[in-house]
């Protein structure tokens, strides 16, 4: 063996101990920190946290939605509430809101509207059965066009 | 009152409430809203905010879905009761209630497919007929609509349209076999005394029917009176018919016509893709024909959890008492079984037997939760059949119809 080789074996052997050492002290660091770990989400203290925290409802669209786990909610304008105290019924306030307002609201309450969650196709469908089924006076192209574009994007489905 | 400052230009809801009922805004709107003059003026939506408070009034605790027609559901855990409350019935009305009901005057017509066609009247149906009393559920086909994604059209019902009161009046099937079927008879034809809300008075807010063996089953009723009174209002008050595990639209409320048909009946809400779901499954979202759509008749296996109520938080390590109903449509309930682990076990809880066929069955079960920590109590339902209920919505369809996936209640051990 030459003088050589013999100093790489022993910076080998050396470097070596020096890593054994170090995985000791990270698995020992590792294993103090799971043992000391406090059982965060366990204890009573943060489960009241918790529980205070919660939103009142189960998620069921999750389990649902878990063929696309990122599909999210179906709609923009999810937390707009019928109100009936409000001038437009809770309306959100964009291009086409007093026509719906007013064509909507002679049958039926506007809450069976703000109920819906539909695309441009749902809603063509909704007012044609109005019109066909329900007594609607056939609306005109042009208000039409308005209340269309109004429900599918306020009350949408994306 | 909440009227945005920012937008001035827009008419506030009483201006234009004012003036849709005047000529100026209905030339406006280029085309006269038809049978307006008809509408009560108690649909004047300012009156709305009242409208509900006594919608609260006659039902407390329930959630308004819609004020006008009145559409509410109940929440779970005001279903505990054996036998529902008549205040704790859900209502789903397609038009508006009548505005006088005189239970004295009312009158039945039973005619179309009969030898001998009858009227007859309440004390009528009492005096010539035996009277029955059952446990009888009523349930929405509507109800879980709300769990479909995407959203399917209609009142979003989550778990409270459902109802198992004590049902008392005369077996429908005595009524037809006085009148006297024809060879030919094939369908019922229901009509009530409600409104179409366009005011319109041709047209019908709903007319629905049953194939005949449906009808002459014992348990199909006409009914004068719930829990030992008159029903309310709101649930069709004097008579209706009581059509247990089918669709509740079977049951007409404020019931004036039974029409004995030699064709399935085509009445309101029998056509189209009311009360039917496809022939075969389609994947969520689809657009299905008319043709391919089949009518609603037994409604699936489903149960509720009634007590606790969702959300309760308890002392880890405490044993507590779970309970609820199960139901099956035509069919017994064979099982009910809980999990507390997101349905990776199962256990299964104490049912009773049914009071009588169509009764809902109580279900019980004691529970620990060993640490603190979320919990859901998930309950699954087995009818006689075999059928299970999914933990999820099944088979997604146009309108929304039969979800009947499992009732979770939310539990926090701390
Ligand atoms: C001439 C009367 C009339 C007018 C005007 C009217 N509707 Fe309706 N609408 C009805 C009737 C009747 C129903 C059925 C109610 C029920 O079954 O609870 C209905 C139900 C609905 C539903 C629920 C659908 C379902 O499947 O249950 C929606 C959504 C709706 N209307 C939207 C609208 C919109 C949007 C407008 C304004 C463009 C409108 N309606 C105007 C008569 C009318």
């Amino acid at each position: 063996m030459t003088k050589s080789k013999r100093i790489i074996n022993r910076i080998l052997i050396l470097a070596g101990m020096v890593l054994i050492v170090l995985s000791l002290v990270k698995l020992f660091g590792a294993s103090r920190t799971i043992t000391d770990y406090p059982t965060a989400s366990k204890t009573p203290d943060r489960m009241t946290e918790q529980a205070d925290d919660w939103s009142g409802e189960i998620a069921y669209g999750v389990t649902y939605a878990a063929l696309t786990p990122l599909g999210g909610d179906e709609n923009v304008t999810a937390d707009v509430r019928f109100d009936p105290a409000d001038d437009y019924w809770g309306l959100p306030r964009s291009d086409g809101v007093d026509l719906v307002a007013g064509y909507c609201s002679v049958c039926h309450s506007l809450a069976i509207v703000m109920q819906q969650r539909q695309d441009v196709e749902g809603w063509t469908y909704l007012l044609d059965w109005m019109e066909e089924k329900q007594g609607m006076a056939p609306l005109l192209a042009d208000d039409r066009a308005v209340i269309l574009a109004y429900l599918s994007r306020e009350f949408g489905s994306h | 009152m909440t009227r945005q400052p920012s937008e001035p230009d827009k008419p506030s809801r009483r201006i234009l409430l004012k003036s849709i009922t005047g000529a100026s805004f209905l030339s406006a709107l280029g085309a006269p809203i038809p049978f307006l003059g008809n509408l009560p003026t108690g649909l004047v939506p300012v009156a709305l905010a009242q409208g509900t408070s006594s919608l609260s009034q006659q039902k407390p605790g329930l959630t308004v879905l819609n004020d006008r027609p009145v559409n509410m559901e109940t929440p779970p855990h005001l279903l505990d009761d054996a036998v529902t409350p008549a205040a704790r019935m859900f209502v789903r009305n397609n038009g508006l209630p009548p505005a006088s009901v005189d239970a004295h005057s009312w009158n039945v017509r039973v005619d179309g497919e009969v030898e001998t066609p009858l009227d007859l009247s309440i004390d009528d149906l009492k005096t010539q007929f035996e009277t029955v009393s059952l446990q009888l559920q009523i349930e929405c086909a509507g109800n879980g609509r709300r769990f479909m994604k995407p959203a399917a059209r209609g009142n979003q019902w989550s778990f409270g349209a459902i109802s198992c009161a004590t049902w008392t009046g005369v077996r429908l099937r005595d009524v037809l076999d006085r009148a006297g079927l024809k060879e030919n008879a094939l369908y019922t034809a229901h009509y009530g005394a409600d409104t179409h809300l366009s005011g319109d008075p041709a047209k019908h807010p709903i007319s629905r029917g049953v194939p005949i063996a449906k009808a002459m089953e014992p348990h199909t009723l006409i009914a004068f009176a719930v829990n030992g009174d008159d029903m309310p209002p709101l649930n069709g008050h004097p008579l209706r018919l009581v059509t247990p595990g089918w669709p509740g639209s079977c049951s007409q409320k404020w019931l004036t016509r039974i029409e004995v048909r030699d064709q399935i009946h085509d009445g309101a809400k029998m056509t189209g893709q009311s009360y039917r779901v496809p022939r075969a499954p389609v994947h969520p979202g689809a657009s299905v024909a008319d043709e391919d759509m089949a009518i609603i008749e037994s409604l699936p296996v489903k149960s509720l959890i009634t007590a606790p109520q969702t959300g309760i938080r308890v002392s880890t390590g405490d044993t507590i008492e779970v309970r609820g109903h199960a139901w099956a449509g035509d069919l017994d309930v064979a099982a009910l079984d809980i999990s507390i682990d997101f349905g990776a076990s199962w256990s299964p809880a104490d049912l009773s037997a049914p009071t009588n066929k169509y009764a809902w069955q109580h279900w019980r079960s004691e529970i620990r939760l060993p640490e603190a920590g979320y919990y859901e109590i998930w309950a699954r339902a087995r009818d006689a059949e075999g059928h299970m209920q999914p933990p999820i919505p099944p088979g997604w369809n146009p309108r929304g119809y039969l979800n009947n996936m499992q009732h979770r209640i939310a539990v926090f051990a701390l």
